[in-house]
């Protein structure tokens, strides 16, 4: 019995505390959350991944203590996570994007709300790389190096993409304008 | 406003560093913008914004209490068998 007990000790004092695993992944479930959103284009589907990641995540708690970076070995765990889903909904038939679905009512918004949610759902139709890449680097704030080694790309593969997402958005936001101006001078 | 017109050429062309990006974010979220800059307000607003989507983090900690509740009772059960 008294050796039974000890190696209960043993084993609880070698994994690694739940509190402190529980803390680390709670406090990125916001920016994994907007990652996997992001790339399945569906709330419920991200929130699900998030799960599945953290699940994942703690039954390998022993590894992760090698890991130098971990916020960013979860981020890239995250993303590989959500390409393994998107590759099974091709798979079999793929799942309605939600965004597509959500028509804005425009009665309520204001104008403000309404360019906004226009360029939400610019970037929502980029491709999935680029998609990923610019919100990576204009809403989380993240270094290219680090954007870099979650995509497993190059630096400059990462800045490549970045520049032709953000063109993309301002030859959008710019005919828009056009648009809009046009339509007021013929009123 | 020179500084401005740099600063976002610059952006589009993705050679800006994070800090220079906070600048940009910091200008078009203030009250004097420039009416060329304009239009780039809501796509600054739009980043600023997107950053308030929250996960359901009640509901990812349960799940983690659950399993990991499970899993110590094994390891118990374990050493008792």
């Amino acid at each position: 019995m008294h050796s039974d007990s000890t190696s209960i000790l043993f084993v609880l004092n070698y994994c690694m505390d739940p509190q402190q695993f529980n803390t680390q992944i709670l406090t990125l479930s916001d920016k994994l959350f907007r990652l996997a959103k992001s790339m399945l284009r569906n709330t419920d589907a991200a929130q699900d991944a998030v799960q599945e990641l953290s699940m994942k995540l703690w039954e390998k708690r022993n590894k992760l203590e090698e890991v130098e970076n971990v916020p960013a070995f979860t981020m890239r765990s995250m993303r590989n996570l959500c390409l393994d889903i998107i590759r099974q909904q091709k798979d079999e038939s793929e799942l309605p994007a939600e965004f597509e679905n959500v028509e804005p009512n425009q009665h309520q918004q204001t104008e403000q709300k309404d360019i906004v949610d226009k360029i939400r759902k610019m970037i929502d139709n980029l491709p999935e790389l680029q998609r990923t890449i610019i919100r990576m680097r204009d809403i989380e704030g993240m270094e290219i190096a680090e954007i870099a080694y979650v995509t497993s790309l190059t630096e400059n593969a990462v800045s490549v993409n970045l520049s032709r997402a953000r063109q993309k958005i301002r030859e959008k936001i710019v005919s828009e304008q056009k648009h809009v101006e046009e339509t007021l001078w013929k009123k | 406003m020179e500084k401005i017109n740099e600063l976002l050429e610059k952006y589009f062309r993705a050679e800006t560093s994070v800090a220079e990006e906070n600048e940009l974010k910091i200008y078009f979220s203030g009250s004097d913008i420039a009416n060329e800059h304009e239009v780039y307000i809501p796509l600054f607003k739009t980043f600023i914004t997107e950053k308030h989507q929250k996960s359901d983090i009640e509901s990812l900690k349960s799940a983690l209490l659950k399993q990991q509740s499970t899993k110590r009772l094994w390891i118990v059960t374990d050493s008792i068998s």
